[in-house]
């Protein structure tokens, strides 16, 4: 038991630790990819450093709302991270808290905080990007929920390290069409809830053009790196559900060894890697689009994971 | 090891099933005409793979030969002569006219994929066969949707009208 905490405790640090690192290589390839040098891998890390040193400023309109956020928006994560199988293959300690739909609501709670503390400091950009978000949010919510409902249905749990065990039993099941049409569901989902390009553009510093990005705009110092962080676990938490849950369960450590676990750790991060390549692909082979446009985009994903949801029901023989 | 090869062949069959509903779905959410005929030429290769697969698995020559014509016509014949027939303008222009909105169209796709699984329900319980049970309602999809876009597109018809 004390041991299976301390590998939950150590899953927390790996998330921690590599989620700057998963953020800069994602930009140094991307910038390779359109034939620019591209920053270091290591700069996020730096950019964290440099903030962590700096001076906040605090606007004199801003309320409790408005200091609490950044704290927030970097517990979150975290919390998710304790729910969901980063490392390991077996349940570890805190795993049956809460199921894959608390890790939504978890999430969802760090995005709410994040756009109220965008409205509160009577900056006009911020609730601009914040009602943004909030739109991107709303259409994205019923997507997540089936998603995990079709998951449901197939595993007949929504605790994500039994759900990873029942993909891969079979290629039926694997190649089912409700697994792969969940698969593009779920990629179309992170996209939008990490801000990546068809849906916001990650680099850009036009605050009317801003989603993602408009709610830290106000944050300096302490604030800025906690946001910063925050947002980059965020995406490797997504990024670790939609690897080790739903599409490749593989490379993960099996049993109780420290030093399996350890070996688990490179695999996971070329499993990662592998998936940033195609990540890149698809951020510099698309355009971001209209705002009006993402409404269509979501609706889409939301189409194709109920279509999802019709085929593992009928091929399951259920009606 | 023979049941592997069919199970593995069945899971492969649906996946080319569930593509083909996917690039239907994609035919309803494009706007431009290269998009959808690009779509286009992707769903019937996914569903000459399907009859490769079931002839391959069966040993039939006959869904061999469909697979082959299926190639011939809808992803090679068909594409080049709408792409000769069709006027210049209707592939330039950025968005093509519908009668009804994208997202309202999925929505009404998604029905019709709905309204697919029941309409062959009673066929398919008929069939203890899992190739009958992932092909044809989603055979039954993409005839439904097909029919829809042929009504919402409004460009096309008009074309159509003044031939």
């Amino acid at each position: 038991m004390a041991q299976t905490i301390l590998y939950n405790l150590f899953q927390l640090l790996f998330v921690l630790g590599f989620a700057p690192l998963y953020a800069g290589v994602m930009s140094k390839l991307k910038e390779n990819v359109q034939s620019k040098r591209g920053p270091s891998v290591l700069q996020p890390y730096r950019d964290l450093w440099k903030l962590f040193h700096k001076d906040e400023v605090v606007s004199s309109e801003a309320t409790w709302i408005f200091r609490a956020a950044p704290y927030l928006v970097f517990v979150v994560p975290l919390f998710v991270t304790s729910l969901i199988p980063v490392l390991t293959d077996y349940p570890l300690a805190f795993a049956f808290m809460g199921d894959m739909l608390a890790g939504g609501f978890f999430l969802a709670l760090g995005g709410f905080f994040a756009a109220l503390a965008a409205v509160d400091t009577g900056n006009p950009y911020g609730p601009m990007g914040a009602s943004r978000t909030r739109m991107v949010g709303f259409l994205v919510e019923p997507v997540f929920m089936i998603v995990f409902f079709t998951v449901s249905f197939v595993a007949q749990s929504t605790i994500p390290y039994i759900v990873q065990q029942k993909w891969v039993a079979s290629p039926t099941a694997f190649f089912s069409p409700a697994h792969i049409l969940l698969l593009i569901a779920f990629l179309m989902l992170i996209l939008a809830e990490g801000g990546r390009i068809p849906v916001d553009n990650p680099t850009g510093h036009f605050e009317l053009a801003m989603i993602d990005e408009s709610k830290g705009l106000e944050y300096s110092g302490r604030g800025a790196a906690l946001m910063k962080w925050g947002g980059q676990m965020k995406f490797l938490v997504l990024t670790c559900i939609f690897l080790n849950v739903l599409l490749a369960p593989w490379g993960l450590a099996t049993d109780l060894q420290f030093g399996h676990i350890l070996l688990a750790i490179p695999s996971i991060l070329l499993k990662i890697f592998l998936f940033t390549l195609n990540l890149v692909m698809i951020e510099t082979s698309l355009a971001k689009l209209r705002l009006f446009r993402i409404s269509e985009f979501l609706g889409a994903a939301f189409i194709i994971s109920v279509a999802a949801m019709i085929a593992s029901i009928f091929s399951s023989g259920v009606v | 090891m023979v049941n592997a090869r069919a199970e593995l062949i069945y899971g492969l069959n649906a996946l080319a099933a569930g593509l083909v509903l996917l690039a239907a779905f994609g035919m309803v959410t494009t706007r431009q005409m290269q998009g959808v005929l690009r779509f286009l030429i992707v769903q019937s290769l996914f569903v000459a793979a399907l009859a490769f697969l079931i002839g391959f698995n069966r040993g039939s020559i006959d869904l061999l030969a469909l697979g082959c014509i299926m190639i011939a016509s809808k992803v090679i014949t068909i594409p080049w002569v709408l792409r000769r027939m069709l006027p210049r303008d209707l592939y330039e222009r950025r968005e093509i006219d519908q009668l009804v909105n994208i997202p309202s169209s999925l929505l009404l796709a998604l029905l019709l994929a709905i309204a697919a699984e029941f309409l062959v329900g009673p066929l398919v319980a008929a069939f203890p066969d899992p190739v009958v049970h992932a092909n044809l309602p989603i055979g039954m999809a993409g005839l439904l949707i097909g029919a829809y876009s042929l009504i919402a597109r409004r460009d096309l018809r008009r074309w159509f009208k003044e031939r």
